[in-house]
């Protein structure tokens, strides 16, 4: 999946809005045993560590077992060391993609969906950065 | 892998058709302004949005999953097919909302669920329009 736009995140004023559990288990509406409301800052509630945080927006459908759609904004954060089964962004040859970082008998894969491209096997030979881990994603209806 | 030679190329008549640029999916071509300001990109009418934290398995196939945040719109009006959060009978539920016959539906995106025709004697009411998803990789 490649990243086509790149956003830093702006400090803004505190800005609260409701948030409600619910559970859509079934067909018909049921109740849901904890329903708790309560106002959480959005900015605080999507951005963990805002300091070391930006925003990507991605292109492409390789990353659809993750639930990553084209057009999507994924959070990176940087102070985050990638483990295995993550989504990372990294930088290949001067280019920024989200791929899934693997480790398969102690060696680093970076993989995605597609059929075009097979896992890359990270070696010393290889021009590559990881740049952050990917933990939130941001998809508009 | 072995090869066998089936059939040489021939140029017995020319073919041509229109080659159409497929289209990008429209929400790529949404401008976003940089820096990106998270809280006018995901609740611009402020106070009118809320989130909800959704559970169950009823909307997969809009791509929305247990443990899902949804940023809900409450000013906005329901267009036929929008993804809703309505209240039935005072239990909330996501749903796609639509309308067959002038005859409201509440549907789910899982083939595993029927669709509930809402009547009269339903106490019903759309809480808002479902506007961003929002998943903790």
């Amino acid at each position: 999946m490649k990243v086509t736009e790149v956003f830093i995140t702006k400090e803004s004023d505190k800005h609260t809005i409701p948030l409600f559990l619910m559970s859509v288990a079934a067909g018909l509406p049921v109740a849901a045993e904890n329903d708790i409301d309560r106002s959480v800052d959005i900015n605080e509630f999507v951005v963990s560590h805002p300091l070391t945080s930006f925003f990507v927006r991605v292109s492409g459908w390789d990353l659809i077992s993750r639930s990553i759609d084209d057009g999507d904004i994924l959070l990176v954060d940087t102070s985050i060391q990638p483990s295995h089964d993550k989504l990372v962004l990294v930088n290949l040859n001067g280019d920024y993609y989200v791929k899934n970082y693997l480790i398969v008998d102690g060696e680093i894969l970076l993989e995605s969906d597609s059929a075009f491209y097979l896992p890359l096997k990270i070696n010393d030979d290889f021009e590559y950065q990881i740049v952050g881990v990917v933990t939130v994603s941001i998809h508009k209806v | 892998m072995k090869a066998t030679k089936k059939k040489t190329i021939k140029n017995s008549y020319p073919f041509e058709a229109p080659l159409l640029t497929v289209k990008k999916n429209p929400s790529c071509n949404e401008q976003i302004p940089n820096p990106l300001n998270l809280s006018e990109y995901l609740t611009p009418r402020g106070a009118n949005s809320f989130l909800v934290s959704v559970s169950g398995d009823s909307m997969i196939d809009a791509n929305i999953y247990d443990g899902d945040i949804l940023v809900v719109d409450a000013a906005e009006k329901p267009k036929n097919g929008s993804i809703v959060i309505a209240s039935l009978n005072g239990e909330m539920a996501v749903k796609y909302f639509k309308v067959i016959d002038s005859k409201a539906y509440l549907i789910s995106a899982n083939k595993r669920y029927v669709p509930i025709a809402i009547s009269e004697y339903y106490e019903f009411k759309i809480q808002g329009v479902v506007k961003h998803v929002i998943k903790y990789l």
